[in-house]
């Protein structure tokens, strides 16, 4: 890659790094695959750098690239990821203001989405991309997208609102 | 609407209290080093393979002295806990993790039903797979480390070329699974990079016994466990998934004494290696067929049609390339290189388009110096170097030939016609023109896979058969 794009792959990543890693971790729940993810996606970024549009699309495409990225660990599920049922899950310690906890809630909530609808509502309501952009990411139409997000949404919120009960 | 979602979206994502363990920089070099594995051949000046740099710094390595702290550096070993003081430093060393009690045959037994999974998973590995197969009890178990219930091990592949990496936190629990070409595991101990603690290392000093790691960010250094063959393991990381650098690794025998000490180094290239300057590029003699394959001959599958021949010009190919040529120019200014690259001059109509292939505006191309030394590859998406590209330089090797990159190769002696067996079209005709061979409009990268390239001779006898890693995406 020439000097010039170099600089400007390094400011992107720079500026990415970050966003792709928290939108991940919605999507997988795991900071340390979230991270991965968020690396893969910038590699493969970098190595089509001088072949994408960048003047237009560029943080869709991250976006297509991380969706891909975190798909891809699905599919080989203990590379580097620790097992639900392990005996000593990898918990945060607990915070007097409840936040953490609260935190682990969505995440949790989120988990228990079918893989699109979670795609859907997370690149829709966290990452901010249009429906457009959240079809082509996903490849399937907007009306999908729709749905998608539609019943996402409503699941998470029953899902959020049974939490706050049990938990009164 | 969905306000209320998004603000609990948000909280969530919070990793105010979640650093990161990768910078950029650490992305560049992998980014980089994933480039350089499918480039090598047209851009030897500016770009090497990770087995170039592995080897140059090999090389390195076996031209600078194994120690460098003073001769007769100990360890003490406590005889009545085994625990070991660090004398050179003072330090209090963090023991090595417990050797396995289980036999090999548990060990197998545990990690062996995972690896089928793993490896149907793991579809970016199929070079691996191939060399290797899967586990069973062929597979040499190097170090193992744990308890009755948790455990870490290495397995080495019956051809030594592959490491599987065994991490379960129960005894049918697995916790991460990996493989990694023993060259790759070899390397960390010369390299620096991140790396999981599970992973292990090799060094390659007989007699040692004992090993220190200083790592990057701890106060006191680690002891390894030290298995067969040089491998090392810091054992079953737990619920730690920090990455580490190791910064140093020191060797001790079984009294004590060092004899073996390796700061590891960042990854630099090695310097180029000369090169004749009068060494000019060698294509194979031309042969015209004369029996045309159609079919694979292997199947009686029609084969696919090769690449088109590009409709522009010469003249036109060249101006077009001139325009990409003079960014890469500018863009190197800074970079010494290999001077035969610079001394070919620029892109002008003098060049000579030894292969061209593309459709409208796509192209790709690969031109000639007049000196007959220098490659330029040439895969340009738009008229102009405004549009997408990729271009890279590359003088000629001792031999006459240039490395195979994955975009395209030169014919081999006695080759009059070429088969591509593609992974998605089947087996396609590769075009051929003036010793080199293309088996689509290639660039980017971004498709390897690993194909059977075959060569056939004027009257469609197999000459050449050969496993090789060609870029397969054509957009």
């Amino acid at each position: 890659m020439h000097a010039r794009d170099e600089a400007e792959f390094t400011e992107f990543a720079a500026t990415m790094l970050r966003r792709l890693r928290r939108t991940a971790y919605l999507m997988c729940g795991d900071w340390h695959r979230a991270e991965d993810a968020a690396q893969d996606a910038l590699v493969k970024i970098y190595r089509r750098w001088n072949r994408i549009d960048r003047s237009q699309g560029l943080n869709s495409y991250a976006h297509q690239c991380l969706v891909t990225a975190v798909f891809d660990q699905a599919r080989k599920p203990w590379r580097r990821e620790r097992l639900a049922d392990t005996d000593e899950p990898s918990a945060p310690l607990p915070d007097h203001a409840g936040s953490v906890d609260d935190r682990l809630f969505v995440v949790q909530a989120l988990a228990a989405l079918p893989a699109s609808q979670r795609a859907c509502v997370v690149l829709r309501h966290y990452a901010d991309l249009s429906l457009e952009q959240t079809a082509d990411i996903l490849g399937i139409g907007v009306g999908g997208v729709k749905s998608q997000s539609s019943r996402g949404l409503t699941r998470l919120r029953e899902l959020l609102d049974q939490t706050e009960r049990s938990a009164r | 609407m969905s306000t209320d979602i998004e603000r609990l979206l948000s909280a969530a994502a919070d990793d105010s209290d979640q650093p990161l363990h990768t910078d950029v920089d650490d992305i560049l070099v992998r980014a980089r080093r994933s480039v350089r594995k499918s480039r090598i051949a047209t851009v030897s000046t500016a770009v090497l393979t990770t087995a170039a740099i592995v080897g140059g710094i090999a090389a390195w390595s076996a031209t600078r002295p194994e120690s460098e702290g003073p001769a007769g550096q100990t360890i003490t070993i406590d005889a009545k806990t085994g625990r070991i003081v660090d004398n050179e430093t003072g330090k209090t060393v963090v023991p090595a993790p417990p050797a396995s009690p289980l036999s090999d045959a548990e060990v197998l037994r545990r990690c062996k039903p995972y690896d089928p999974a793993y490896l149907h998973g793991a579809s970016t590995h199929k070079t691996m797979d191939q060399a290797a197969g899967h586990v069973d009890a062929r597979w040499k178990i190097l170090v193992k480390s744990g308890d009755r219930s948790v455990l870490n091990a290495l397995f080495l592949s019956p051809d030594k070329s592959v490491v599987f990496i065994c991490t379960m936190s129960g005894p049918e629990k697995p916790q991460s699974l990996q493989r990694t070409m023993t060259t790759e595991i070899s390397s960390r101990s010369r390299i620096r990079q991140k790396q999981t603690v599970d992973q292990g290392l090799q060094i390659s000093a007989p007699g040692v016994t004992r090993v220190l790691l200083d790592i990057d960010g701890e106060s006191n250094p680690r002891e390894a466990l030290v298995g067969t063959d040089g491998f090392l393991t810091l054992g079953n990381p737990g619920t730690n998934n920090t990455l580490i650098t190791v910064d140093r690794i020191r060797g001790y025998d079984a009294g004590g004494t060092k004899i073996y000490d390796q700061v590891t180094k960042s990854l630099a290239l090695p310097s180029q290696p000369t090169v004749d300057p009068k060494v000019t590029i060698k294509t194979a003699d031309p042969i015209t067929p004369k029996v045309v394959l159609t079919k694979d001959p292997e199947t009686g599958k029609p084969l696919a049609p090769a690449p088109p021949v590009s409709p522009l010009t010469d003249e036109q190919i060249t101006t077009r390339c001139r325009g990409v040529d003079d960014i890469y120019f500018k863009d190197s200014a800074d970079h010494p290189g290999d001077p035969r690259v610079k001394a070919a001059g620029p892109v002008t109509k003098d060049w000579k388009v030894a292969l061209k292939t593309g459709t409208g505006n796509k192209l790709t191309a690969v031109l000639v110096s007049p000196d007959n030394r220098v490659l330029a590859w040439c895969h340009m998406l738009a008229a102009t170097a405004n549009g997408p590209y990729d271009y890279a330089r590359g003088a000629v090797q001792a031999n006459g030939k240039f490395r195979d990159d994955g975009t395209f190769a030169m014919v081999p002696d006695g080759v009059a016609q070429i088969v591509v067996d593609l992974p998605t079209q089947g087996p396609t005709r590769a075009l051929i023109s003036n010793g080199y061979y293309i088996w689509g409009l290639t660039g980017g990268n971004s498709g390897l896979q690993n194909v059977r390239v075959r060569g056939y001779d004027a009257q469609g006898k197999k000459v050449y058969d050969q496993l090789k890693t060609v870029d397969a995406d054509f957009d």
